[in-house]
C-alpha cells in the first residue's frame, strides 16, 4: 500500500471548501429587490435609522440636582429636584393656588397664605380672604395681632366656626417641621433673595416641605412651581424679614389620596 | 496790606498741620473752574476763653452731601485748612483763595466718609408688616400666649403626636354630610371617634378631592383610610348610618381586636380560682407533666 501522498489532504480540504462556498452563495436566480419607491423631495431625515448616540443624553440641570447646596434655588413642581425623590408634604391643587393681592395699597400675602392653607386643609372659613378683605374694605399688611383679630372676623363674617389656629415669632424650626409631620400647611415669612427676588423683601408664604436637607415653598407670587433650596438658605430666610414668623391651622389635614391595601 | 498781597501771601503758605501733613513746600494753585470744593465760610470768631494750648484742634464741619471742610481751631479762631471729597478720597489743602491738588489728609478723614456708606437695600414688601411682628420668641394659640410645650402640644408634639391618626372623609352635599357630622357628635355607638380620627367633609365639586380621587357618586360618600391613604373602608352604598358606620370604624380602627369583643348570648364560663390564674402555677404543671411522661418512657 503506498503511503499518502503528503499534499493529498490539503486538496481535499481546498475541494470540500471550494464546494461549501458554492453551495452558501447566493443564486443569481434569487429575486431582486424591489425598485425604490421615487422621492419627490429631499430624502426624510426621520426615516432614516436613528444614529446611535455617541454619548448618553445630558440631563436637563433642572432634572436631579444633588444635594441641596447653598445658595441654590430651583423652581419645579412637587418633587425635589435636588434627589428627585422628596415630594412636598402638602401639595395644594392648581386650582387652588392663587397670586397674592393688595387691599388699599398693602400687599395680603399673609392672608393669601392662610387661604392656601384653608382650602388645603379644607377650612372654607378663610377661602379667599384677601378678596374678602378688599371687599370689606380692610387694609393689607399683615402681623400676628391683626391675624388673630381677622380670622375670628372673617368666620363671623361667614357665620362659620372659627378655626382654631396657632402662631410663633422667633424662628423655632423645630415648630415647622412638628407642623408639616401632622400634615398642616404653615405660612411663613420669607426675605427674598433667591432666583425670583435679588433683595430682600418683606413676605409670606406657604412652606410645603422641610427636612434635614432641603425645603419646599409656595410662593403666592409665583404660585405656579415651588422653590427648592436649601434648609440652611430657607431658614436663614425664614428669620430674616419678620423674624420667624409662622401661622397655622389647628384642623384635620386634607384626607389623604386614597389607595387599595397592597396585601388584599 | 491789600487783599492781593494777603491772597499771594496766603497763597505760598505751607500747608500742612499735624502729625502726617502735606509736605511743607507751596502749595500748587489750580485754576478756578477746578476748583472741587466749594469756597469754605469766612473763619469764625473763637467765643471761647480757654488757654491757647486747650484750643488748639481740628473740626470737619460737612459742607455737601461729598464735601467736607477741615477747620484748624487756634486761639483766634477757627480757619479753614482743607477739604476731603468723599466721592473722589482726595484731601485738599485751601491756600486761601484756592484749592490745593490732592495731598494726604492731615487729619483723619470723617469717619463716616472713610468708605462708601453701605447703601441699605430697599425692601420690597409683600404684605408683612415687619416691625410690628415681635422677633422675640412667641407662641399663641388664637388670641392667647402659650409656652413652647402647649403650643407642641397643640400643634402635634411628639408624644401626642397625631399624624398617625387614620381619617374619616365624608364627601357629598352639605345636608348629607351634616347628617354624618351630627352622628358622630350625638350618636352614642360613635362616641369617641372624632377625637380618634382625623374627620374632614368635602363638597363633591372640592378640587382636593378630584385631584386625590376620592369617589362622589352617592352622597355622601364615606372612606375610611390609615394616615398613609390605604382605604380601610368605602361603602358603595354610600352611608349606612350611624351602626353600619360605628362597626365599620371599629372594624378599621387599628387598635381593634375582636375577640375582645363583648359576647353577651355567649354561655359564661366558670370562673377559676385566683391561684389559677398566676403563670408559674401553669409553668410548674407543665414541668411535672414533662417529668412524669419522660418517665413513663423510660419505663
Amino acid at each position: 500500500m503506498s503511503p499518502a501522498h503528503p499534499y493529498r489532504a490539503v486538496a481535499w480540504s481546498a475541494v470540500v471548501s471550494l464546494l461549501l462556498l458554492f453551495a452558501t452563495a447566493p443564486s443569481s436566480q434569487a429575486p431582486a429587490p424591489p425598485a425604490p419607491t421615487p422621492s419627490s423631495g429631499p430624502e426624510d431625515p426621520l426615516a432614516r435609522e436613528p444614529r446611535r448616540p455617541l454619548l448618553r443624553p445630558r440631563l436637563r440641570p433642572e432634572a436631579v440636582e444633588a444635594p441641596a447646596a447653598k445658595g441654590k434655588f430651583i423652581a419645579a413642581g412637587p418633587v425635589s429636584p435636588f434627589d428627585g425623590k422628596s415630594q412636598v408634604s402638602c401639595d395644594l391643587v392648581a386650582e387652588y393656588r392663587k397670586h397674592n393681592i393688595a387691599s388699599r395699597g398693602l400687599g395680603c400675602c399673609v392672608f393669601r397664605s392662610l387661604d392656601h392653607a384653608g382650602h388645603y386643609q379644607n377650612v372654607p372659613a378663610l377661602y379667599g380672604m384677601p378678596e374678602w378683605m378688599v371687599q370689606s374694605g380692610i387694609a393689607g399688611g399683615g402681623y400676628p395681632g391683626k391675624v388673630a383679630q381677622l380670622i375670628p372676623r372673617i368666620a363671623r363674617d361667614r357665620k362659620l366656626p372659627v378655626p382654631p389656629f396657632a402662631q410663633h415669632t422667633g424662628g423655632d424650626a423645630a415648630v415647622l417641621e412638628l407642623g408639616l409631620k401632622t400634615g398642616r400647611y404653615p405660612g411663613v415669612t420669607y426675605a427674598g433673595m433667591d432666583s425670583r427676588y435679588r433683595g430682600p423683601i418683606a413676605h409670606m408664604v406657604n412652606l410645603a416641605y422641610l427636612d434635614k436637607d432641603q425645603a419646599a415653598i409656595l410662593d403666592n407670587n409665583f404660585p405656579d412651581q415651588y422653590l427648592w433650596m436649601s434648609r440652611e438658605d430657607f431658614l436663614q430666610r425664614w428669620r430674616g424679614q419678620g423674624g420667624g414668623w409662622a401661622v397655622f391651622l389647628l384642623g384635620p389635614p386634607a384626607s389623604p389620596v386614597p389607595h387599595n391595601s397592597e396585601t388584599p | 496790606m491789600n487783599a492781593f498781597a494777603l491772597a499771594s501771601l496766603l497763597a505760598l503758605t505751607p500747608a500742612g498741620w499735624g502729625p502726617s501733613g502735606c509736605a511743607a513746600v507751596a502749595v500748587p494753585l489750580l485754576a478756578a473752574h477746578q476748583i472741587p470744593l466749594g469756597a469754605p465760610p469766612l473763619p469764625a470768631v473763637l467765643r471761647s476763653n480757654a488757654p491757647a494750648y486747650a484750643q488748639a484742634m481740628y473740626r470737619w464741619q460737612k459742607y455737601s452731601d461729598t464735601t467736607w471742610h477741615l477747620y484748624h481751631c487756634g486761639p483766634w479762631g477757627e480757619t479753614c485748612i482743607g477739604g476731603w471729597r468723599s466721592d473722589e478720597k482726595s484731601y485738599h489743602p485751601w491756600a486761601g483763595l484756592q484749592w490745593g491738588a490732592a495731598c494726604p489728609s492731615p487729619v483723619p478723614v470723617p469717619v463716616a466718609e472713610t468708605g462708601p456708606a453701605p447703601r441699605e437695600a430697599a425692601v420690597e414688601n409683600f404684605g408683612v408688616d415687619v416691625d410690628r411682628v415681635r422677633t422675640s420668641a412667641r407662641y399663641s394659640i388664637g388670641n392667647r400666649d402659650v409656652g413652647r410645650e402647649e403650643f407642641c402640644a397643640a400643634v402635634g408634639n411628639e408624644l401626642p403626636d397625631d399624624s398617625a391618626k387614620p381619617f374619616l372623609t365624608v364627601i357629598g352635599g352639605e345636608e348629607s354630610c351634616n347628617k354624618v357630622l351630627a352622628d358622630l357628635e350625638s350618636h352614642p355607638s360613635l362616641k369617641g371617634v372624632r377625637d380618634r380620627w382625623h374627620v374632614q367633609s368635602y363638597r363633591p365639586d372640592d378640587a382636593m378631592v378630584r385631584a386625590a380621587g376620592f369617589s362622589a357618586v352617592t352622597s355622601p360618600e364615606v372612606y375610611l383610610q390609615k394616615p398613609d391613604g390605604t382605604v380601610l373602608h368605602h361603602p358603595q352604598g354610600g352611608y349606612q348610618g350611624p351602626e353600619a358606620l360605628a362597626q365599620a370604624v371599629r372594624k378599621a380602627d387599628p387598635a381593634y381586636n375582636p375577640k375582645s369583643d363583648p359576647d353577651l348570648t355567649a354561655p359564661a364560663l366558670p370562673s377559676l380560682p385566683p391561684w389559677a390564674k398566676e403563670p408559674w402555677v401553669w409553668a410548674v404543671a407543665a414541668g411535672v407533666l414533662v417529668y412524669l411522661l419522660s418517665n413513663n418512657r423510660k419505663k
